[in-house]
């Protein structure tokens, strides 16, 4: 598989191709973060294909120390706290959503366990959310979530275990089950 | 061990941060620790919950939306000599040119929502117009028998003379000529109620031009009483699950005047709301099929959000293509009525790259025209809000001979708007 860096060359000396690569590889990443912090698919795939297009644009801008991966995470929460911030809305997830290779009992059973878990993040304040997301559904390190929101190692843990508190507290009940 | 330190270490052993020796320590103060092992089985439990949430897959054309969106060629910039001189009202000017396609482009987008409520929508709810029907006859003391209300495949076991789509004729023609003559509050009340399966049912398998056909002799009025009524979120819903080519059929046959009178008399939101629910593309899909007269007679109500995202999306050839035949008087007029703020949000949405590649491929006379009868101070106004970097990129991807014919139109605007003060 090519590395990022080197599809990320390409794409700079002219070869709008090799970007493809890229959103393949980090399109269901961007979507799930901005599916969490929007609640909502129609809105999750209007922000990705925003995260795109402003990676596109600003790719030159692209410091090739850090990874693209943290890069791409970055833009993606800035797209969708700035979705957040202008829609104030956050609608339950529709049922039309298509889950990876489940069966329908499956479904249905993380459907119930998703959306009660979705109403609790919601009322997440937008911090406590996205480290949630990126520690919980995008399986990053401390140190990778660290270098996606630009805080120290120490911030971050902070950060999360408080947020942990407040979602077991807004989810008590399930959890006594 | 203090109390914030054990917390800490359960944290991390369930995030599989601690060390052998870490974790150890950990275990063995938990099976002392009543309290401790308590706060492990809590986290345990909301780690377990917060892992049972799956990951979504996105949309299956969203790549190729967005690298459609991204992925139009590189080209050799030029670069003039005039270029600082005629900096500033060429991309007013431009940024009108490239106004009227985004406008045109929000057209389609209204249009899209109006095919619903024009032509499709009442054929979808055909079937709830023969119960509409039935009621508003009872009404009247005229019923409708259970044969009337038919749906999809149903019409064959009831009658042997439906047409190749499945629809009967006669019963088309008759709902037609009920639909004209109901009552507007039972049409109404029933069309809220309406099965949304149903209606798709009865859509996938009607004959296109027999509906668009009928929905041409409908009653505009009552059309628009009935929409104005309806159930946004099942509108949404339905838009959500239509098949594009059909719809786009549909589109290129409906009634363009009855169309933006149904649209222009919907509520704002329900207006929103519909758009909202359509996904990008199949918005983009109708885009690139449908008719460009009809798109810019249809621009000024259309949400600019979606329209400058329906753009960053749409095919480059086919924005050309409507550049080059849309017609110039009409294009200055909309311009010219278009709310200058939703321009300037438009344009400061809009793709660079695109924008420069559709005014390579236009008429040079046409972007003249536009711009010497365009109000110089909207120019200024839109100018304003555009980032500068966007402007020099756009104009230095024109061709000198395109610079030069623009610049005299500037030069020739300039002297008018001297004159003038």
């Amino acid at each position: 598989m090519t590395e990022d860096l080197e599809l990320i060359q390409r794409c700079l000396s002219g070869d709008r191709k090799a970007f493809e690569p890229l959103v393949d590889r980090y399109q269901k990443t961007v979507f799930n973060v901005a599916l969490r912090m929007a609640n909502d698919t129609e809105d999750a795939a209007d922000i990705t294909q925003n995260v795109f297009i402003k990676a596109s644009e600003k790719l030159k801008t692209f410091n090739p120390k850090y990874k693209f991966f943290s890069w791409i995470y970055r833009i993606a929460i800035n797209e969708s706290l700035n979705f957040v911030e202008a829609s104030k809305k956050n609608e339950r997830l529709s049922h039309e959503l298509v889950s990876d290779g489940k069966s329908p009992e499956d479904v249905l059973q993380d459907g119930q366990l998703a959306e009660t878990v979705e109403d609790g993040l919601m009322k997440l304040s937008d911090d406590s959310r996205i480290v949630i997301i990126l520690r919980h559904f995008e399986d990053l390190s401390y140190d990778e979530i660290g270098h996606v929101l630009e805080l120290p190692v120490r911030t971050v843990k902070s950060r999360l275990f408080s947020a942990r508190q407040s979602l077991k507290k807004i989810l008590s009940k399930r959890l006594e089950r | 061990m203090k109390h914030e330190e054990y917390k800490e270490l359960i944290h991390r052993e369930l995030d599989g941060a601690n060390s052998p020796s870490e974790s150890r320590i950990l275990h063995e103060f938990l099976s002392t620790d009543a309290g401790a092992n308590q706060f492990f089985e809590e986290q345990r439990r909301l780690h377990s919950l917060l892992s049972s949430v799956p990951r979504m897959d996105p949309p299956e054309n969203l790549m190729k939306i967005i690298m459609n969106t991204i992925s139009t060629p590189e080209h050799h910039r030029r670069h003039s000599l005039i270029q600082f001189h005629t900096l500033q009202f060429t991309f007013s000017h431009l940024q009108e040119v490239f106004m009227k396609n985004k406008l045109i482009i929000g057209g389609v987008v209204a249009a899209f929502a109006v095919v619903y409520f024009a032509v499709w929508y009442p054929w979808p709810s055909d079937s709830e117009m023969f119960g509409t029907i039935g009621g508003a006859k009872k009404y009247r003391s005229e019923q409708i028998s259970d044969k009337d209300v038919v749906v999809g495949n149903q019409q064959n076991s009831t009658d042997g003379t439906t047409d190749a789509g499945g629809i009967n004729p006669a019963t088309l023609n008759r709902s037609a000529e009920i639909f004209r003559t109901a009552d507007v509050q039972r049409l109404a009340d029933l069309f809220r109620s309406a099965d949304i399966q149903r209606q798709a049912d009865i859509y996938r398998t009607s004959d296109i031009q027999r509906m668009a056909d009928i929905a041409r002799t409908a009653d505009v009025q009552k059309l628009a009483a009935i929409y104005r009524t309806a159930d946004v979120q099942k509108l949404a819903d339905i838009a959500r699950t239509a098949d594009v080519q059909r719809l786009a059929d549909m589109f290129r046959s409906a009634d363009i005047q009855k169309q933006a009178e149904l649209y222009r008399s919907l509520d704002i939101q329900k207006q929103a709301a519909f758009l909202k629910g359509t996904s990008y593309e199949k918005s983009a899909d109708l885009f690139r099929t449908a008719d460009v007269q009809r798109m810019a007679d249809l621009f000024r109500t259309a949400d600019i959000q979606r329209l400058a995202n329906l753009y960053r999306s749409a095919d480059i050839q086919r924005q050309a293509d409507l550049f080059r035949t849309a017609d110039v008087a009409r294009s200055v007029e909309y311009f010219r009525s278009a709310d200058i703020q939703r321009q300037a949000d438009i344009y400061r949405t809009a793709d660079i790259q695109k924008t420069a590649d559709m005014l390579r491929t236009a008429d040079v006379q046409r972007t003249a025209d536009l711009f010497r009868t365009a109000d110089v101070q909207k120019q200024l106004q839109i100018l304003k809000t555009a980032p500068v970097e966007k402007q020099a990129d756009f104009y230095k991807s024109m061709s000198m001979e395109k610079q030069a014919e623009l610049s005299r139109a500037v030069s020739q605007i300039e002297a008018r708007a001297s004159e003038k003060q």
